[in-house]
């Protein structure tokens, strides 16, 4: 729009100019005109009184035209006007010389003899082309005229149009400004409406979501409080807050403080002593700006005392600073009585459970001891050795279970303990010949349960029996090293001694020894492997996985 | 808005339906071509014919030229006369006399003029170097002519008389032969034989020419009830002329060509007399003007019998060109 309008403007600047310049080429063309309308004149008046002051005034007009036409040369921009010029100067000047001639012919008629006849047909000659260049110049004359009048006329066309045009423009400017402005401020208005009535609705759903908060929080079974900072005066309690308090909501939340809030009461930490005001967690919300959970004990007025479960925090504006602080409390009573009533059974159930084991315990050492007693009485060297057997099998089932009762959670062992106590206990029994054997048990701290401990234990127990008994033949140092790892594979048990080495015309899976057979059987009650190899002695590599243990807390009255 | 896109539809709708002239033009051509005969001449006067015909304005503009080629126009403008031609161009003298006689017709357009065509051209070696040694000479004329006004003309300037000399009455095709066969002194005649004949005297020849006595017109003449009754051929074989009188103002060189071409004339001499020649379609007061300063010399001489002065107005037909032309007409009932 701005750019037609400047274009318009220089439109109109330049039609302007351009109409001036026409307006003064006519009136150049009209000099021109009157110049010729006014040399006619004088050579009519010539024609008829023959005077010499009219021929002079006819010479004035003509040196006057030429200097018309010299400035219309200059003046005049369009090509065709210029020739034009150009040919009515060519004409003017033929009529000039005509002029001339009619003049010395007048002059010689004065004067005529005999001649008189044929200068005066030369008179009329001469005059006739006088004439008919006067009538072409007249032509030429009239013809420039009318174009430099319709030049003036199209310039002048050209500005009013222009003029319209831009007074059009700046009409149709003006209005479609005006409707772009009210559709502006109409469509500005619907986006105000809009935004009000997405600020009403926001509003309602806000107001809505408060509600249902504020219901919330009324029926919620956990008291809850919201205090100002820093002074903690008390800006909202729900009705759990208030039963739990007492009175009624307009007493209790009207300007009243924290401290009169729970003024009434005791507040005891669990074991007994009293809380400080700082220790509160609304209080430490409020104070320090920061969560605060804590359980204690309100003890009211009535005398009855509630475990309370007080969970607070801070709320802060869009800078961070501590406004309010909100706590939820929920009277864990019970629910600590049902945790105590709990507790006490498990004690009970561990003292239970370490007397069975105790009692396991003491039994396979008396049955233990019933063996030994009862191998006295017996002259069978075999037989005295499967008692003996028998005895060492018992016992390091009893020490499993020595151990477990030992233990902390009455569940799992560790097994390196039972290794050592139980491969001592052979070692001092089986160690009697000229052999000094010495045991080098290198054992990582691995719990295993009852189920794998057992199993475990009679494999160590038949394992390092065996090197005892059939290792060691010969005078020297005997050596039995135990391992005991956990590995990414699993549990890996290594018992290897440097006696003789076991028979390789044996084979160690189809014995027929009872021990080896047992050891074979307990492997696979372990869902494991064995291996074994002779080299230097022998060895047996036990690799198994250990399964998940679970403690079963066994519930009331089950 | 809306009014104003609908009024723009409107103006665009209009200006679709108006015929272009170019579109009036194939529409003429696509209709059959009216048959007309024109007796024009081989002169320099008669180029816009020549170049109308060569360049196909007729064509263009309906009409089916059938040439009726003369050596000047008096013999064109009796072939008019014997209803042998529609159209004939002719100077203003043979027309005259026909109207002296009553012959009933009329000037639809002036085609050239000139005051520099007509001249006297004369042997050196009969003793004529300056214009009063013509005084007692044979001079060669065309009697009925331009020829024939401009020698009394002439002589008139030069204070002498037809007495005064021995008129000889020749045929422009005559003139050549009769002064170079030395059967007279001088010829008064026009272009291209002019030329020719100073050309071919050489230094033995001499011209003598007077601008300011006399001008010439040439006109494109034809019979007045056939005017009437063809109004739009008249129309035609005007728009065909202007055409014409645009080409030669734009492209000179290029007349020049068609005219030697057509008047079998060499291209020297052609460019030579070029200037001398002023080509406009027009209806001016000079023709007027000339054909009563002449039939006062012919009735003074008693060339005619006809003592009352025409009223060369009635002998103008001034609708055509008013029609297709209405700036170039310059005369007023």
């Amino acid at each position: 729009m701005i750019t037609a309008l400047i274009v318009l403007l220089s439109a109109i600047i330049w039609l302007l100019i351009t109409t001036r310049s026409a307006n003064s080429d006519l009136q150049l063309v009209d000099d021109i005109q009157t110049n010729f309308l006014e040399r006619t004149s004088l050579r009519d008046q010539y024609f008829l009184y023959h005077e010499e002051h009219i021929r002079i005034r006819w010479e004035e007009n003509k040196h006057h035209s030429d200097r018309l036409l010299r400035q219309a040369g200059l003046q005049l921009r369009d090509k065709e006007t210029l020739l034009i010029i150009e040919e009515l100067a060519r004409n003017i000047d033929d009529t000039s010389d005509i002029f001339h001639r009619i003049v010395a012919n007048s002059n010689a008629l004065k004067s005529a003899g005999g001649n008189r006849e044929i200068l005066e047909e030369l008179d009329k000659r001469l005059s006739s082309q006088l004439l008919l260049k006067a009538t072409l110049i007249r032509d030429t004359v009239f013809s420039l005229k009318k174009s430099a009048l319709k030049n003036v006329q199209q310039r002048n066309l050209q500005l009013t149009v222009t003029v319209i045009l831009l007074s059009g423009s700046l009409s149709i400017g003006f209005v479609l400004w005006n409707i772009l402005l009210k559709q502006e401020v109409k469509t500005k208005t619907m986006n105000l409406e809009g935004v009000v009535a997405e600020l009403k609705k926001s509003e309602a759903e806000l107001c809505q979501s408060q509600a249902i908060l504020q219901a919330a929080m009324d029926c919620s079974p956990a008291g809850i409080a919201i205090a100002d900072a820093p002074e903690g005066k008390l800006r909202y309690v729900n009705n759990a807050g208030l039963f739990i308090r007492g009175g009624n909501r307009q007493s209790v939340v009207n300007g009243v403080g924290i401290d009169q809030y729970v003024g009434s009461w005791q507040l005891l930490d669990l074991d007994g002593s009293e809380l400080r005001t700082d220790e509160v967690p609304l209080v430490r919300a409020i104070i320090y700006g920061e969560p605060s959970s804590r359980e204690f004990i309100i003890r009211r007025k009535e005398g009855d005392d509630r475990v309370v479960e007080g969970n607070a925090a801070p709320i802060k504006d869009e800078t961070g600073n501590v406004t309010a602080g909100i706590v939820i409390f929920t009277d864990i009573t019970d629910r600590k009585m049902a945790d105590d009533k709990i507790a006490a059974s498990l004690r009970e159930k561990e003292i239970l459970l370490k007397e069975i084991h105790h009692r396991v315990k003491n039994n396979l050492q008396i049955i233990a001891s019933l063996l030994k007693l009862q191998s006295r009485y017996s002259f069978d060297e075999k037989l005295n050795t499967v008692f003996q057997e028998c005895q060492e099998r018992i016992r390091a089932m009893a020490n499993v279970h020595s151990l477990l009762y030992r233990s902390k959670d009455l569940t799992r062992i560790n097994f390196g303990d039972c290794i050592r106590e139980t491969t001592a206990e052979l070692l001092r029994s089986y160690q009697k010949g000229p052999v000094k054997i010495s045991l080098d048990i290198h054992a990582d701290e691995v719990m295993l349960s009852i189920d794998e401990a057992i199993p475990c234990s009679l494999i160590i127990n038949e394992l390092v029996t065996n090197a005892l008994k059939y290792a060691f033949t010969e005078t020297g140092h005997g050596e039995i090293r135990i391992e005991l790892a956990e590995t990414e594979q699993g549990i890996r048990l290594l018992v290897k001694d440097n006696g003789v080495g076991f028979p390789p015309e044996l084979n160690f899976r189809e014995t027929k020894t009872l021990g080896l057979q047992l050891v074979n059987m307990l492997v696979k009650q372990l869902d494991g492997t064995i291996e074994q190899s002779v080299e230097s002695g022998t060895k047996y590599a036990i690799l198994f996985v250990q399964k998940h243990i679970s403690v079963e807390v066994p519930h009331e009255g089950q | 808005m809306r009014k104003i896109t609908l009024a723009i539809l409107l103006i665009a709708a209009l200006s679709g339906c108006q015929k272009s002239p170019s579109q009036e033009a194939g529409q003429r051509n696509r209709a059959p071509l009216e048959k007309i005969t024109f007796a024009y001449t081989v002169q320099p006067q008669g180029t816009l014919v020549h170049v109308a015909v060569a360049k196909g304005y007729f064509i263009e503009e309906g009409l089916d030229v059938q040439a009726s080629i003369h050596t000047f126009g008096k013999v064109a403008l009796q072939t008019l006369l014997d209803h042998k031609a529609d159209f004939a161009a002719v100077a203003e003298t043979p027309f005259m006399f026909n109207v002296l006689k009553g012959e009933k017709i009329c000037v639809i357009a002036n085609i050239e003029a000139s005051n520099m065509n007509n001249a006297i051209v004369a042997r050196k070696d009969a003793g004529i170097s300056a214009p009063g040694d013509l005084k007692g000479k044979r001079i060669g004329f065309t009697p009925g002519t331009t020829s024939d006004f401009f020698l009394d003309s002439i002589l008139t300037s030069i204070d002498l008389t037809r007495q005064a000399i021995k008129p000889v009455a020749l045929k422009p095709d005559e003139m050549q032969a009769a002064i170079v066969g030395k059967k007279v002194d001088a010829v008064c005649t026009w272009n291209y034989p002019l030329t020719q004949i100073k050309r071919l005297l050489g230094v033995n020849g001499i011209m003598f020419y007077d601008r300011e006595i006399y001008t010439e017109t040439f006109n494109v003449a034809s019979q007045q009830d056939y005017v009437q009754k063809n109004p739009e051929t008249v129309r035609r074989l005007l728009r065909a002329m202007i055409k014409a009188e645009n080409f030669v103002a734009q492209h000179p060189d290029e007349a020049q060509s068609i005219v030697s071409a057509a008047t079998k004339t060499d291209q020297d001499i052609v460019r030579e007399v070029w200037s001398a020649f002023a080509y406009r379609v027009a209806l001016d007061k000079r023709i007027i003007i000339t054909l009563e300063d002449e039939t006062r010399w012919a009735m003074k001489n008693r060339l005619t019998d006809q003592t009352v002065m025409p009223d060369y107005l009635t002998y103008i037909y001034l609708d055509g060109l008013r029609a297709v032309k209405p700036e170039a007409v310059k005369i007023g009932r």
